[in-house]
């Protein structure tokens, strides 16, 4: 039983400034931890996400690993099947598969990489543009109007025309095929980015922005971009594969990256004439890789996409 | 009149990326048949999630801990599975949402979303199905029924809508609708009409409605009995005449003088609430509003008022009903003692 | 007397859907706003109160109709005065979810004015936004932190910090406690009041919560469907409510108390708001008062001063 004094104690009136009432209790959470513990969490995308790294490391060591090069040929040693000196076997020329395949990797995700990010920094900009414009009188109309229709044409066009048609002008070369590749593929980004401003315009915030007199190119990359942040990266994950695909299949029909540069379509390209006399690690090596790959960035884009989506945040 | 719903010491707890969130802390309550239960609260009090609890709507993998009792008709709810529970939810128990733009579908015609209930739980002919929902549209006061039978849910206005979803939520005959701040989207004059047709309801239908709101109002218009939920707690329980009238809790009162009053006569500065409800997320082991509360003691802050018969009606949980506390003149003493003593 | 700080003569916006069809969501609205008073604009969703305060602030252009500032046609500023007075004129707006970038933090959501006005600089700048969170009673350790951490009451403060970051005159508040909970709203009304006090502001305070507006506002104006319908003081628009859609309105208002309740006349609209794509012939609200006369559908009826400052648009008067 408490005692009389210790009970005035319990009672005694606590002054209400000494209570904080306005206090933040949740621990600073970062935009980049949330979107990281999502991902930890969806065992695929983690899966993804490990092989992309993994394929990413072997690009960079892999052919340092053994004591072969990529073009080193020895014509003794052709087709070899893969044994505990040639890993994954060796080509008609002897040059180790190994090697090549990790070689091919460099090239092929080079390519893959950049030609993703040209895409998007046009579509950003062809997108950017023509969203911000579009609604603000008649000059802006017509920008988004001209900018739309030029994009209609280039998505109609198939690509695979215009990509060989600029292979022809230029020299086939990685130079060539990545721009070839940019040409037509910023076209899906532009419109997606086109889309996202429109919502995004109609915000509160990008009202509240030209009232407090922000300059249009600072509303646009301040408050449109970064809220398509998210978008932006998932497309990213989608369009490597994309062109490494793409640029597998143009090396594979001879317009790709020229010898001795190898990258995987073109060892595929290599390895058909000797399909059919049993050499079978000519073709699986480069042809899996592109599966797995591309598989790979899949699943993580889709991961990356669930955990991105602000809806399931709360 | 028996106990529609019993519920007893619910308490559930979410999870959320930081961890676990305690949104309903030991909540206790029962509705009689034929009657209004009003839950009244702010965001981030736990009605709606207490609401969804007893309708079994909250996706599972979001609850990390449930429990407490929850009597429907004498039958247990808690721990049933889904298909059981799904008998009790169309047929005995349903439910009317917020937003009336998002709870309809928009690619089917009205008429079919309503008879949608009708044809699973009933088991009758789409024929007779239809005819039951033009009536249903008629009892809710949607003019031309037939019309709109066949409409989209755009072609309809916010009343008409949420209307509309009342009598989806009559169409089994449910003896409970919980509606979910069903006129707070609407403007004033609409919400009027759904207010009607809701008290119009109760005593043609018989039909007992648990509503969840934040206007002290809209409580004033339909409720008979009435709750007030703060950070995940029942704080105060009462006809509305106790509540509205006699308030006891000092959350209770501070939200009635927090309100203007368009029959005040001269212009008085609003009492707001200073701060804001505590993060669920770490909940003070103390009472829940002592921070934000004038009257705050020691023993507030230390652990939770139990509970005050105030009449056979009356219920509250706070510590200045404690026969220990002091009266209001000895506190104001001891007020301005401790406020002088952390000047010196 | 003095020149009122805002006035709009006539002012119409309408919005343009698809080829033929014309929203007419202001149409033809006219009034004006002493300096430092408080303009309540009451109405329903489709009263057109949103996009008159749009057009006032200067989000819209206005499709027919002018406004002057302190006595000037604004459509005659030169592009300097129309950058001050895109300043001058601030806006509070509804949803404190959509009005916060949520990328940015609170410290750079203040300072986005000042640093576009070139207001301030440096540490002048840094403590000029503790200054304004202060202002509005948040503190320094909430400039680190980003909106989705804040409650919706705490999120509107920082709104109302960042309009008056840039020093304007004038604030259309778009519903700016309508998302609110119902004790926090007073918060953020004393916090407006006591701010225009201080600081010397005109409000533009756009509702539906007429408890709210009548506290607030010196003058309450009611809007329906894109015309102004009564306009008078506050106590006498309550007192003696003389449009059938204002005692329409008034009626509906839920009292939160048992006994008053039982004490008033309740009177029931029926139907439904008319859209404002095609509104009716002749006065607006004809196709749902109880008093409608036939004279009612063919002519819009004039906008008359009854009494001091109260004026009303009803052929019954």
């Amino acid at each position: 039983m408490a005692t009389l004094s210790e009970e005035r104690a319990l009672f005694r009136p606590v002054p209400k400034h000494s209570l904080d009432n306005e206090q933040i209790k949740r621990p600073l959470t970062k935009q980049w931890k949330i979107t990281l513990t999502s991902i930890l969490k969806n065992k695929l995308a983690l899966l993804g996400m490990i092989i992309l790294f993994v394929i990413v490391v072997m690009a960079i060591i892999g052919p340092h690993l053994v004591p072969y090069n990529y073009s080193d040929q020895s014509l003794t040693n052709g087709n070899i099947a893969p044994n505990s000196q040639h890993w994954f076997g060796t080509d008609d020329l002897g040059r180790d598969m190994w090697s090549r395949t990790w070689y091919g990797a460099r090239i092929s995700l080079t390519i893959g990489v950049f030609a993703a990010l040209i895409d998007i920094f046009i579509g950003l900009v062809v997108g950017g543009v023509s969203g911000y414009m579009a609604g603000r009188g008649k000059i802006g109309d017509r920008i988004d109007n001209i900018l739309m229709r030029l994009v209609e044409v280039l998505y109609s066009i198939p690509y695979l025309l215009v990509v060989i048609l600029l292979l022809v002008i230029m020299k086939p070369g990685l130079k060539t095929i990545i721009i070839a590749l940019s040409i037509t593929g910023w076209v899906s980004m532009a419109r997606i980015v086109r889309g996202q401003i429109l919502q995004l315009k109609e915000q509160e915030y990008v009202a509240a922005a030209q009232k407090l007199g922000t300059p249009h190119y600072k509303i646009i990359l301040r408050h449109l971009f970064p809220n398509m942040l998210g978008i932006i990266i998932v497309n990213l994950t989608f369009t490597i594969p994309n062109a490494i695909f793409a640029e597998s299949f143009l090396s594979f029909i001879g317009l790709g990256v020229q010898a001795p540069i190898a990258s995987w379509g073109t060892m595929c390209n290599d390895a058909l004439g000797v399909i059919l006399s049993g050499q079978w690690w000519r073709l699986f090596f480069p042809g899996f890789m592109i599966s797995l790959t591309m598989f790979a960035f899949n699943v993580f884009g889709d991961g990356l996409q669930d955990a991105l989506d602000p809806h399931s945040r709360d | 009149m028996s106990a529609l719903l019993e519920v007893k010491d619910l308490t559930v707890s979410l999870k959320s990326h930081c961890g676990e969130v305690q949104a309903v802390r030991g909540v206790d309550f029962v509705v009689n048949e034929g009657e209004v239960l009003a839950i009244v609260g702010e965001s981030g009090c736990g009605k709606s999630v207490t609401a969804q609890t007893i309708m079994g709507l909250l996706p599972k993998k979001l609850i990390k801990r449930q429990s407490g009792s929850i009597r429907f008709q004498g039958q247990e709810l808690m721990g049933l599975s889904r298909s059981q529970l799904r008998k009790y939810k169309g047929a005995q128990m349903s439910m009317v949402f917020q937003d009336p733009m998002t709870s309809l579908n928009p690619t089917m015609k009205i008429g079919h979303q309503i008879i949608e209930g009708i044809v699973k739980h009933q088991k009758l002919s789409k024929k007779v199905a239809k005819q039951k929902a033009i009536e249903l549209l008629h009892l809710v006061g949607i003019p031309h029924p037939e019309e709109r039978y066949r409409q989209y849910p755009h072609e309809l206005s916010g009343g008409m809508r949420q209307r509309v979803l009342i009598a989806i939520a009559l169409s089994c005959h449910p003896k409970l609708i919980i509606a979910d701040e069903p006129t707070t989207a609407l403007d004033v004059t609409v919400q009027a009409q759904i207010l009607d047709i809701l008290k119009d309801l109760k005593t043609r239908l018989k039909t007992s409605i648990i509503l969840i709101t934040h206007d002290l109002g809209v409580v004033a218009e339909i409720a008979q009995r009435v709750i007030v939920m703060y950070a995940g707690k029942v704080v105060e329980k009462g006809t509305v005449e106790d509540i509205l009238e006699h308030p006891n809790h000092p959350y209770t009162k501070a939200l009635l003088s927090s309100l203007p009053r368009t029959d005040a006569k001269e212009k008085i500065r609003l009492k707001p609430i200073e701060g804001t409800p505590p993060d669920l997320y770490s909940p003070p082991k103390g009472c829940p509003f002592a921070p934000r509360c004038d009257n705050a003691m020691e023993i507030c802050l230390q652990g939770m008022p139990k509970e005050t018969r105030l009449s056979d009606s009356h219920i509250s949980h706070c510590w200045l009903n404690d026969e220990r506390c002091p009266s209001l003149k000895e506190r104001l003493m001891l007020l301005n003692a401790e406020e002088g003593r952390k000047q010196a | 007397m003095t020149v009122p700080l805002l006035e709009l003569k006539a002012l119409k916006k309408y919005f343009a859907i698809g080829k033929r069809q014309r929203l007419k969501a202001v149409d033809g609205i006219s009034f004006s706003i002493r300096k430092g008073e408080t303009f309540g604009l009451v109405g329903e969703s489709g009263s057109g109160k949103s996009t008159l305060g749009r057009t006032v602030v200067g989000l819209y252009e206005p499709t027919g109709g002018s406004i002057f500032y302190e006595g000037r046609n604004i459509h005659t500023f030169d592009r300097k005065e129309k950058r001050e007075f895109n300043r001058y004129m601030q806006m509070i707006f509804q949803d404190p979810h959509a009005s916060l970038n949520p990328r940015m933090t609170v410290n750079d959501l203040v300072a986005e004015g000042i640093d576009a006005y070139k207001l301030a600089k440096g540490k002048e700048r840094q403590e000029r936004i503790y200054e304004l969170l202060e202002k509005v009673g948040l503190n320094k350790e909430h400039a680190k932190r980003y909106p989705h951490e804040f409650s919706g009451g705490q999120r509107q403060r920082i709104g109302i910090a960042r309009a008056l970051a840039v020093n304007p005159t004038f604030i259309v508040a778009d519903e700016p406690i309508s998302a609110l909970d119902v004790s926090i709203q007073a918060q953020v009304i004393n916090l407006m009041e006591d701010l225009q006090e201080k600081e010397g502001l005109t409000f533009l305070f756009i509702a539906h919560d007429l408890g709210m507006v009548k506290h607030i506002s010196d003058r309450i104006g009611v809007m329906y469907l894109g015309n102004m319908m009564e306009m008078g003081k506050s106590e006498e628009i309550f007192a003696n409510p003389l449009h059938p859609y204002t005692q329409a309105l008034l009626s509906a208002i839920p009292i939160p108390s048992v006994t008053k309740r039982k004490e008033r006349e309740r009177i029931l609209l029926n139907g439904d708001p008319p859209s404002p794509i095609s509104p009716p012939s002749g006065c607006p609200f004809r196709t749902r008062c109880r008093h409608a006369l036939p004279i009612c559908s063919e002519i819009k009826p004039e906008w008359r001063e009854m009494d001091t400052e109260h004026w009303v648009a009803c052929h019954l008067y």
